[in-house]
Parts: structure tokens; C-alpha cells; sequence
């Protein structure tokens, strides 16, 4: 019975006491001053990559008609909002990038058509001109037409991504439209 | 200890589990419980964060959840990874197929709403000749409903309503608004009750398996609750034909391992029941598991309408404001007043501003729209009963596993005429109802969503008196194993309109103290 307790602990420090040799003794564990950082978006401006330029000017055109700047407050363009949907429209699923592609072609093939020039260089009256179908009562099947679906669509989203931006929340949230707030976030679950 | 044999062994730790568990351990078995996903710390697990420090601006990363519409990036670490559990469909036939893995199950995250099924359910073959009867009634399952409202404190309205019965409620006696007390008078034309929603109060804003039936469970020193502990498959004494413990995989460490029961209660949720027995080629002999597959049809914001009168926040108080529901309301008195069987509730709330999709406008004008509907809204969700169809059904994918190499569920699923005719009805006697109350409707919608968003997916294992045609008995005991239970709602003979939860409990409740009366007589 001695003889079987003594090679029990025989074995087992060996394997133990490297380990604790190495950390020696127990320590308290060091607080580590808190350090101030920034985040990406504040030292930096995104990069479209996913648009060509041509669809990236019309988004950027289109955002600054559906969401404008008020006075003094956040729109789409202070928000950045076309830069953020080139990011998150690239990522997404191919149904929704060909929503976007298609609805922007047909909003520059209608530009091109009425009035020779590309969306982005439209007048005010001219853009508005194109953007009628937004006039139709929303359905929750989305609409057979291209243009119908992607202003429905570029709409929401272009809200979505001004009212959630940092800009917009920090600045109080636009003057009366509802800011993005603070919400519960559950962390990956181990 | 590895060696024990518990006297049951409960697999899910949700509603129906945790009901069991309850149920078991106070009449003095021994039991463990396996839940797939881990006990949850809410302190650590959860943090308040803006939602521009979100990666995604809260759109959630694309392609994450493509099923789980009620996801959103702050809370899409807390459903199921639909890659790490994936399953299989026709795209033309999407089903929707959401689920949670942590103890206390989708209890943690339910509406609350609480209502009981009525003999228009479990009788409803009687009343339009469609389907089978469930093998109990109301009277049946009354008693146990009267005790499963105490434990979630259900609040409401009592209003001797046949197709709605009264619970033992915390009363709820706050006001009805003036909207909707407009909306009442309204509906009677079309035969339409307003009540207030009936919901779980539970304790400190939760009403969970989680805080309202484990901690009874454990603190009677009878319950081994261990989490992360994923079934893969149900084991069969091969002498006796009964069950004899299951095959489960540990999660974190992907241990296989093995536990041994008298009994065996399944409660995994009623599809990942259903996978279970499926996967262990057991409880088939009628060949209806995994068919009748039901939800209800579910429509949000079926009828979005403004009240004029509380227009550019000039609402009096009282005007609006608060919640109600309306129970189902078509083919009462006969079985088909209607061209469809069956029938459609909506719960509605009042007071809010209609999002912006509803308004044709963009820029200043939609702010100035939405502005000037400011408190004004009143919107409805639809949800119907849909109809046990033995072609709506789960089955074994061969060729898909998981990422514990268990294999997964093909979905095969979609609504038929009767549910398209029902919703289409339903929105439109709505929203006539709304006109007839003064509102002015912005907005209808009849189409349901695809099959499983309403996240209240029953039947595929479903009780009956006739072993050819159901796998449970009146005691959501299998006919062919007898110490073989399920008891969630996978047991369910029709889906009714109402959430499903508080019969799912009652349920489970009830097939407990069968199991502990048969197994203390060597019954089983």
C-alpha cells in the first residue's frame, strides 16, 4: 500500500513541477492601465471596392436625395452611408448584390435615356424624376420591376445605414429622426 | 457516478423539459437532463453597446442567419449557427427553422404569450371533419393548464370565451384605449372579440424554464442538469426493446459518451425531437413521424393603419396605447361558414409610428409623413391555424451532418389553399374592421410568411388512440416503446392559433405524472 503511494507521487511531480517552477510563486494579478484608443472610422475613410464607379456615384447621388442633410444635422453623405453599403452590398448573398446591380443600371440606362447623362449628374428635378416609382404603395413581395425593388430596397437601407452610423448618433441623432441607440449585445457563446 | 442509472432522463431544458424536470423530481425521481448548449451567465454573456460600434451599422453580417429573420447583430450570437447545425430544403420551399441551444431553451427568448388550445383544437375533427381528433380534450388538460398559469403568472382578461378559455389569471385590468375599444365595437359585426393578450408575468422580466421551473427541479436535490451535451441517438436494450440510455456528444470537447435511465423523456423541441427519433430508427412503426408537420401562418404588420385622431401627436390620453388580441373568430358556429376551415387570430398594438417603407415618400416629405403619424399606428400580426397534412414533413438528409456529425433534417413543407384563402380572408375582414372603426389603413398584407417563422413548429410526432396512425398515446407515451415519452410540441394533433407554449407545458406536466404513477407500479 506505502509502495503504490509512493510511485503515485513519484509520477506526478515531474509532470507538475517544471510548470511551477516556471511561474514561481503567486502574484497578484497586475492592473493594467486603461488606454484610450480610436477606431478605424476615426483616422480613416472607407475605400469603395465592390461598385464600379459609375454605380458608386449614383448610390452616393441617390443616398444624399433619400436621406439629406438637415440643417446642422447627419445625412446620408455625413454619414458615409454609400460607402457602407459598397462594404456591406459586397458581402452579402448574390441575390441582394443583383438587386442593387440591376437597380442600378436601369437608374442609369432611365438617366442616359431622358436626359443623356449619367444619374449622378442629374438636376434635383431630374433625379426626383426617376425616382416615381418609390411613389408606389410598398408590398411585401418584392416588386417585379428592377428599379421599384432597388429604390424600395436602397431606401431602407440607406436609412438604416444613416441612423446607425457613429456620425449620426453622436450628433444627437439628426435633429427629430430617431438615432440608432444602444442595444444588448450577446457575445459569442463559448 | 459515470455508471449511474437515473430513473429518467429528460433531453432539453426548455418549456417542455423543464416542465418534466418539475414535474419528476418533486414526486421524487431521480432524474438527469441534457441540454445541447451551455448555461448561460446573462451578466457575462450580454453587454449594452451602440449600434455603430456594431461592425455591420446593426445589419448583421450578411449571409450569418439566413433563416432567423428575427435575428439582428446584436442578438445573432444567440441563436443556433445555421452552419454549425445546418438543414436542408428545396429553395422554392423555404422553411424557416429557428432554434436556441442553452439552457432554458427558447423560453429565454419567447413573446410570452399564453393562451390554452380549446376543444375547437383538440376536437377538431368533429366540428369540419378534417384530420383526427386529438385523443384528449379541454377537460382533459384543464386541470394541469390551472397549474401551469401559477408558475408563469399569466396575466388577462376573463371572457368565457368557448374558443379561448379563461386561465387562472393575474388579473389584468388596465384600460382598454379608446382605439381599442372602437375596434371591438367594429369586429362584432364579423364576430370578433377584443381581449387583452394573455401573457407569462414570470419573475423579474423573465418567464423561462430557465428561472421558473429548473431552480425547483434542482433545489429538490433530484435533478442532474448537464448542459453542452448534444443527443445523437437514443439507445434500445435489444432483450427488452426499450429504451436504455442515449448516445451524446460532449460539445465542447466532442467526447462521445453515453448515459443509462430507467426512462427516457424526449424534449429536445419538436423538431430536434423528431431528428432524435428519426436518427435512432426508432418509434416508427405507424410511419407517420415526421409528417403532419404545423405551424401557424404568420403575417407581421398584416394591417398597418393610422388613428386620425391621435395624428401629429394630438393623441388625448387614453386614445391609444397598449396591446390586445383578437381570438379566432371564423367558422365557429358550423364547420365552413367560410371557404376555407378553420381560422385566423391577430394580437395588435397601438401607439407607435409605422416605419418608413409604409409611407411613398423620401427625404424631408417622409420625415414630415412620419411625423405627422407619430402615435397614431395601430398594426396587426395574423397568425392562422394551419392544417395537419401528412406531405408537410421532416425527414433524414443522408448526405448533410453536422458539425458533430449527427445527420440533419430535410425539410419538405409548404402552406396549401386553405391557409392562402384563410389569411387573405382574415387581412381583409380586418382591415374592414379597422375602416368600420374609423381608421385609416396604409398598408395589408395577406401573404404569409414562408412556414416556420412564427418559431411555434409542431406536430411530426403526433399523439392518437390508433398506433397505425400516431406515435404517442393520450400520455405522449410512444405506443412502441413504453418508456419512451415526448412531450413537446411535436406531440401536437393540430396547431390551433394559439402560441403553443402553455399547452406544451400542460402537456409535459401531465405525461410526468403519468410516467411516475406507471413507473412506480413496474409499468414501464
Amino acid at each position: 500500500m506505502r509502495r503504490r503511494k509512493f510511485f503515485a507521487s513519484a509520477v506526478a511531480v515531474p509532470a507538475a513541477s517544471p510548470l511551477l517552477g516556471q511561474q514561481g510563486p503567486p502574484r497578484q494579478q497586475a492592473e493594467l492601465p486603461k488606454l484610450d484608443i480610436g477606431t478605424a472610422d476615426d483616422v480613416a475613410s472607407m475605400q469603395p471596392k465592390y461598385f464600379s464607379a459609375g454605380h458608386f456615384a449614383a448610390l452616393s447621388r441617390l443616398a444624399e436625395i433619400l436621406v439629406p442633410t438637415p440643417e446642422g444635422g447627419v445625412g446620408a453623405k455625413e454619414a458615409k452611408a454609400a460607402e457602407f453599403l459598397d462594404f456591406l452590398i459586397g458581402q452579402s448573398p448574390a441575390e441582394r448584390q443583383q438587386v442593387y446591380l440591376k437597380g442600378l443600371d436601369a437608374l442609369n440606362a432611365q438617366a442616359k435615356q431622358k436626359h443623356q447623362k449619367p444619374f449622378e449628374s442629374l438636376s434635383e428635378v431630374q433625379a426626383v424624376g426617376l425616382m416615381e416609382p418609390l411613389r408606389k404603395p410598398w408590398t411585401y413581395e418584392p416588386s417585379p420591376d428592377p428599379l421599384t425593388r432597388f429604390l424600395q430596397t436602397a431606401k431602407a437601407d440607406v436609412r438604416t445605414a444613416t441612423q446607425n452610423s457613429k456620425e449620426f448618433n453622436l450628433n444627437g441623432g439628426g435633429g427629430a429622426r430617431r438615432p440608432g441607440g444602444v442595444g444588448m449585445y450577446w457575445y459569442p457563446l463559448g | 457516478m459515470a455508471s449511474q442509472e437515473f430513473d429518467v432522463l429528460i433531453i432539453g431544458s426548455g418549456a417542455s423539459g423543464g416542465t418534466a424536470a418539475y414535474t419528476l423530481t418533486k414526486l421524487g425521481l431521480k432524474c438527469a437532463m441534457v441540454e445541447a448548449g451551455p448555461l448561460v451567465d446573462f451578466e457575462k454573456s450580454r453587454g449594452l453597446k451602440p449600434v455603430y460600434e456594431l461592425p455591420y451599422r446593426g445589419f448583421g453580417k450578411p449571409g450569418k442567419l439566413p433563416h432567423v429573420f428575427q435575428a439582428n447583430e446584436f442578438n445573432a450570437n444567440q441563436w443556433v449557427d445555421e452552419k454549425e447545425v445546418p438543414y436542408t430544403h428545396d429553395p422554392k420551399m423555404p422553411y424557416n427553422w429557428v432554434r436556441v441551444r442553452m439552457v432554458g431553451g427558447k423560453s429565454l427568448f419567447w413573446a410570452r404569450m399564453s393562451f390554452r388550445l380549446s376543444d375547437y383544437e383538440f376536437k377538431a375533427k368533429d366540428h369540419d371533419g378534417f384530420g383526427e381528433n386529438w385523443p384528449i380534450s379541454y377537460a382533459d388538460l384543464a386541470p394541469y393548464y390551472d397549474r401551469i398559469d401559477p408558475i408563469f403568472r399569466v396575466s388577462g382578461r376573463k371572457e368565457g370565451l368557448k374558443q379561448l378559455p379563461d386561465g387562472l389569471f393575474v388579473p389584468d385590468e388596465s384600460p382598454d384605449s379608446e382605439a381599442t375599444l372602437r375596434m371591438a365595437r367594429a369586429g362584432k359585426e364579423f364576430g370578433m372579440t377584443v381581449t387583452k393578450i394573455r401573457r407569462s408575468l414570470g419573475t423579474g422580466g423573465l418567464a423561462s424554464s430557465r428561472n421558473l421551473l429548473l431552480p425547483d427541479a434542482i433545489a429538490t436535490g433530484n435533478l442532474t442538469l448537464v448542459p453542452n451535451a448534444v443527443a445523437r441517438e437514443i439507445s434500445i436494450d435489444k432483450n427488452t426493446g426499450k429504451a436504455n440510455g442515449l448516445h451524446f456528444v460532449e460539445r465542447q470537447s466532442r467526447r462521445e459518451m453515453f448515459i443509462k435511465a430507467k426512462v427516457v423523456v424526449v424534449a429536445a423541441s419538436c423538431l430536434e425531437s423528431t431528428r432524435l427519433l428519426l436518427n435512432s430508427k426508432i418509434a416508427n412503426s405507424s410511419g407517420v413521424l415526421g409528417h403532419y408537420l404545423m405551424d401557424q401562418s404568420y403575417i407581421g404588420n398584416s394591417v398597418v393603419a393610422l388613428v386620425p385622431e391621435a395624428k401629429s401627436g394630438k393623441a388625448k390620453r387614453g386614445m391609444v396605447g397598449g396591446a390586445g388580441y383578437i381570438p379566432r373568430f371564423a367558422n365557429l358556429k358550423s364547420g365552413k361558414e367560410k371557404k376555407y376551415i378553420r381560422g385566423c387570430a391577430f394580437d395588435f398594438s397601438t401607439g407607435g409610428t409605422p416605419d418608413a417603407k409604409y409611407f411613398p415618400a423620401w427625404g424631408k416629405e417622409l420625415e414630415d409623413m412620419q411625423m405627422a403619424a407619430r402615435g397614431a399606428s395601430f398594426s396587426a400580426t395574423a397568425m392562422g391555424d394551419v392544417l395537419p397534412r401528412f406531405e408537410n414533413r421532416v425527414e433524414i438528409n443522408k448526405t448533410v451532418v453536422d458539425a458533430y456529425g449527427i445527420p440533419v433534417l430535410h425539410f419538405d413543407c409548404t402552406y396549401g389553399d386553405n391557409e392562402l384563402e384563410m389569411m387573405k380572408d382574415s387581412v381583409a375582414t380586418l382591415a374592414e374592421t379597422c375602416r368600420s372603426a374609423g381608421f385609416e389603413v396604409i398598408h395589408t398584407n395577406d401573404k404569409p410568411y414562408p412556414p416556420g417563422y412564427s418559431i411555434h413548429e409542431l406536430g411530426t410526432c403526433r399523439m392518437g388512440s390508433d398506433p397505425k396512425r400516431s406515435v404517442l398515446n393520450a400520455y405522449n407515451q410512444s405506443h412502441d416503446i413504453k418508456n419512451l415519452f415526448v412531450v413537446d410540441g411535436s406531440s401536437f394533433v393540430t396547431a390551433g392559433t394559439q402560441n403553443p407554449t402553455m399547452t406544451i407545458c400542460a402537456l409535459a406536466m401531465r405525461a410526468s405524472e403519468y410516467l411516475a404513477a406507471k413507473l412506480s407500479k413496474n409499468e414501464l
